[in-house]
């Protein structure tokens, strides 16, 4: 009998509102009830108060309640499929109460607005007659159907931990009025939001609201006018409108999200009603309260007036410039807008006295990047070999969005492994690597110049050690040792230009470097930038540096320049296209300075010496590499230097210059060993004596030799030979002629004595 | 266990029901006033809304003076008398929830003070005539509720009228009317029928 279960049904609709819970006999009669006697009935996430009732029928094993009375947590959830066991009820010993004190929430605010505070509380005290209350809990009289919604119990008094009965001499105080509405999202959106990565825009956020809102009187007496719009900027998956949730309730304001479909109408007129209409919501709202009126993707509904012949549009933009006109300085509601292209917004919209603020947020730096992994690893169950600061290091270019990403394609990873093993999945540092090959950063998902390609280590290219160590030093090192480059006061160079014969390994160089850095890696060719239309190869290219400028440190390499750029000595009639993407590249290379809409991180510090002493080493590292690798680094290639122009190669731009010579007898030595690496040689092969008959090979020819050598044996020795003997070799190396001639040595040599 | 608490209650509810019999009749009648009193409520409010769309100086009564403003006054006037008079009506039903409120409340006093003494078993027993007292009580409080919600809602309608708000008067009626639609199965004329036999037994 202690035990019982009982198995909760639905109320019948005739005990709507009437605080009774219905039991069967033999419970009341087990847990010493009498007839309306008030329990007390825990269930999951809270308590409901009601008075105890026999059902009708008098069966036992089952319970039907009214939850009129009701502890906050449970307000507006139904309860079904649910068996309370009779433990959970207990009797409860009510006090008749003298005062209470309550909320009143109500359905509108017109009715908030018209009714008297003596009708009002007359109303509630009549309401809340002969109901037994505990406190902070809520009241709920939708079933009377008048447009009180509901009460929230404050304070009882005499206090008590149990069942409090309202009597007709208990004195009610009503201490606020509040719509539901408001009611409602305050109850909702209480919990924060963890923000990782953008502390300083969230507090100067807060800063921007807080002062409207909190000192509004102070502000008057001081004449100020307060903000009243906030414009924030910055690319997609950034966080811009997660930052405005967080921020709105960490002042405890009321957030009303609009989007750009949603205001627009098809009839003329009816998105200019609906802007209006929500203008006014926001100013109802702004009286019970803080608010924020948040339009998400602005230029979607406020396009530049001068570009669109399209009337409506036109209206729309007009429409909300006179209303955030007239918004007046006392409502306490600020009007917040975000938008990824803040180039197309009407620029009347970004004055003072509209958007008053622009805030820009930029693709997270590393240290950013170190904190939103943080906050979003805080909630997984991650191994502890996983390193968030070189995982962040990996993860340039990645924005909040993307590092979600990241983490549930790691998470899924570890549940996909996990299965077979048992125990509860845990998240380690292969799994992140296994994600990372899925999740690309998506401000390069829709560049040209994102390219996939095998990674190759240094290794795998023969002989050429000083260029390596050349290339290693204007790539690898600013982002292995920026305390020694910022010691020295040294800069990374800005661009790398490497010339050579062809066949030389230039573009196999640019790739060990790309995948030996965790730079962003993106590869323009001409054939990208070709384009019919005028001013479109120049568009594309300069698009190309934005993304590459976003996504810093990275690496942006043009293959073949000469054949994209030309020189501008060369005397041809009318400005081609090659000279004006000659300018662009020239002006990206070492033009005056970013765009505005282009800055991370606002306030970029210069580091003191003295903060950070107290700080720890690791620490300092990574301040140094956000100062070291905020640039793009251009390698250029070309076997026609002396074609380039002459501003290109200048220091500041194309600084770097870098003569991949035809490899010397060691370094064929060297390619030949790495391409007959896997190949069966037989032991009487001398490599050496072939890379001295090998002379004016390029590495691409010795390449093709060893094949051709591999391809004869199988011809000659049929397709199950072992082995490929020396003879083979010689016989290749009368068909094939190596590709370089005197001359083309001689031309580069010149070359290189005239660029010395 | 001792019939004579139960007893003692049972004699408590016949007497309440006889006030609440009585009481019934007082709120009909009081109610039956009301109704018509809100009929000339919307119709007033009609005409003073007709009386400011129309414009008089068309009509052949525009050789009388000021007739707009004198119609408005007059109208206005009549508006506050039945005002006042269904203010009295609502004080009247007012009355009528009080007294059943407090036989109701005073019942539900003398049971509890002895239910210590009634068993739940004797509370619940149904006899061919008389109801269960756990019935009785559970009617008891129903008609309560029903009285207080329905005088609560009569009030909020009336307190809602307003002169800037005539079109809420004009539709009044409908809305009295609908409320009293709601009210058609009688709670209390059935509850009655149920315990008939009860109150006919001595």
């Amino acid at each position: 009998m202690e035990f019982m279960d009982l198995k909760v049904l639905p109320l019948d609709p005739k005990d709507q509102g009437s605080q009774r819970c219905r039991l069967g006999p033999k419970a009341m009669a087990a847990l010493g009830l009498n007839i309306g006697s008030p329990v007390r009935i825990s269930l999951p996430r809270g308590e409901c108060v009601c008075t105890a009732w026999p059902r009708g029928d008098l069966a036992d094993g089952f319970l039907q309640f009214d939850s009129k009375c009701i502890s906050e947590e449970l307000a507006g959830k139904t309860f079904k499929n649910l068996a309370v066991n009779l433990k959970q009820i207990k009797k409860a010993v009510f006090t008749k109460l003298h005062h209470v004190k309550v909320i009143v929430v109500v359905k509108t605010v017109e009715f908030k607005r018209s009714t008297p505070s003596t009708l009002l509380h007359e109303i509630v005290k009549d309401m809340l007659h002969n109901v037994y209350v505990s406190a902070n809990h809520i009241i709920s009289l939708a079933s009377v159907e008048t447009p009180v919604e509901l009460v929230k119990l404050q304070k009882l008094s005499p206090s008590t931990d149990d069942v409090g009965l309202i009597t007709r001499k208990t004195t009610v105080k009503v201490t606020e009025v509040r719509t539901t509405e408001s009611y409602k999202y305050q109850l909702e959106n209480s919990w924060k939001i963890p923000l990782g990565g953008l502390d300083d825009v969230f507090a100067s956020l807060v800063e921007i609201l807080s002062l409207p809102f909190r000192y509004p009187r102070t502000l008057q007496k001081l004449g100020l006018a307060c903000p009243k719009g906030v414009l924030l900027i910055g690319p997609p998956g950034v966080g811009k409108t997660l930052v405005v949730k967080s921020v709105t309730r960490e002042v405890g304001a009321h957030l009303l999200t609009v989007s750009g479909p949603v205001i627009l109408g098809s009839r003329p007129g009816e998105s200019e009603e609906n802007l209006r209409g929500v203008f006014k919501r926001a100013k109802d709202l702004s009286e019970e309260g803080p608010c924020v009126l948040f339009i998400d993707e602005l230029d979607s509904v406020c396009p530049r007036r001068t570009e669109s012949t399209n009337a409506p549009e036109n209206r729309l933009v007009a429409q909300l410039l006179t209303l955030m006109d007239g918004m007046g300085s006392a409502g306490s509601f600020v009007v917040m807008a975000a938008t990824n292209r803040p180039d197309s917004l009407d620029p009347a919209l970004r004055r003072p006295g509209r958007f008053d603020r622009e805030v820009i947020i930029g693709v997270p730096t590393l240290k950013q990047r170190i904190s939103i992994l943080e906050v979003l690893s805080s909630q997984m169950p991650v191994c502890g070999d996983v390193d968030l600061i070189s995982l962040a290091e990996m993860t340039t270019g990645f924005v909040g969005a993307d590092l979600t990403a990241l983490c549930r394609e790691a998470a899924l990873q570890a549940i996909l492994h996990s299965s077979q093993v048992t125990g509860s999945p845990e998240i380690n540092m292969k799994h992140f690597h296994e994600a990372l090959k899925r999740v690309y950063p998506s401000c390069l998902r829709s560049s040209v110049g994102l390219t996939d390609f095998k990674p190759i280590t240094w290794e795998h290219i023969g002989g050429l050690e000083d260029v390596k160590l050349k290339l290693k030093q204007s790539i690898e090192w600013p982002m292995k040792f920026p305390e020694a480059f910022i010691r020295f006061g040294l800069t990374r160079p800005k661009g790398v230009l490497l010339y050579g014969p062809p066949g030389c390994a230039k573009t196999t160089l640019v790739k060990a470097a790309a995948s030996s850095s965790h730079c962003s890696f993106l590869s323009v060719s001409g054939a990208d930038l070709y384009s019919p239309y005028v001013g479109d190869s120049e568009k594309t290219l300069a698009q190309v540096f934005q993304q590459a400028r976003a996504c810093a440190p990275s690496v942006l390499f043009l293959d073949e320049i000469d054949s994209i750029l030309g020189s501008r000595a060369d005397v041809k009639a009318g400005r081609g296209v090659q000279d004006r993407v000659l300018s662009v590249i020239l002006n990206e290379l070492d033009g005056i300075g970013l765009k505005v809409t282009e800055r991370r991180k606002t306030g970029c510090k210069i580091i003191q010496q003295e903060s950070l002493t107290e700080k720890q080493e690791g620490n300092q590292q990574i301040e140094y590499q956000e100062v070291c690798n905020k640039d793009v680094l251009v390698v250029a290639a070309t076997n026609r230097p002396d074609l380039l122009d002459d501003a290109l190669l200048r220091p500041g731009r194309l600084d770097k210059i870098i003569y991949v010579p035809p490899p010397d007898r060691e370094a064929r030595l060297a390619i030949l060993r790495i391409c007959t690496e896997k190949m069966p040689l037989d032991p009487e092969v001398c490599l050496e004596r072939l890379a001295d008959v090998t002379g004016f090979f390029s590495g691409a020819d010795l390449e093709n030799f060893c094949k051709e050598a591999a391809l004869l044996t199988l011809q000659e020795e049929g397709l199950d030979a072992s082995f490929i003997k020396h003879g083979f070799f010689l016989k290749a190396l009368q068909t094939i002629k190596p590709s370089l001639t005197v001359q083309q040595v001689e031309f580069y040599k010149t070359l290189l004595k005239k660029m010395k | 266990m001792s019939q004579e608490p139960t007893l003692s209650v049972l004699n408590a509810l016949k007497n309440c029901f006889r006030v609440i019999e009585r009481q019934q009749h007082n709120w009909s009648n009081n109610l039956a006033e009301c109704t018509s009193l809100i009929i000339s409520l919307g119709n007033l409010g009609e005409q003073l809304q007709s009386c400011n769309k129309v414009d008089f100086k068309g009509t052949p009564l525009q050789d009388f003076p000021q007739l707009k403003q004198r119609l408005t006054y007059k109208l206005n006037q009549a508006l506050g008398v039945v005002l006042g008079k269904l203010a009295d009506k609502l004080s009247a039903l007012q009355v009528v929830r009080d007294s059943i409120s407090n036989q109701v409340v005073s019942v539900f006093q003398l049971y509890e003070n002895n239910s210590e003494k009634i068993s739940l078993s004797a509370s619940l027993r149904r006899l061919a005539v008389i109801p269960s007292l756990a019935d009785m009580l559970e009617w008891l409080q129903d008609i309560d509720r029903f009285y207080r919600n329905q005088y609560l809602k009569r009030k909020l309608m009336l307190q809602m009228v307003s002169p800037e708000n005539m079109s809420y008067i004009v539709e009044l009626p409908k809305l009295w009317k609908a409320l009293e639609r709601q009210q058609e199965h009688n709670l209390t004329q059935e509850t009655l029928m149920k315990i008939a036999f009860f109150m006919d037994s001595s």
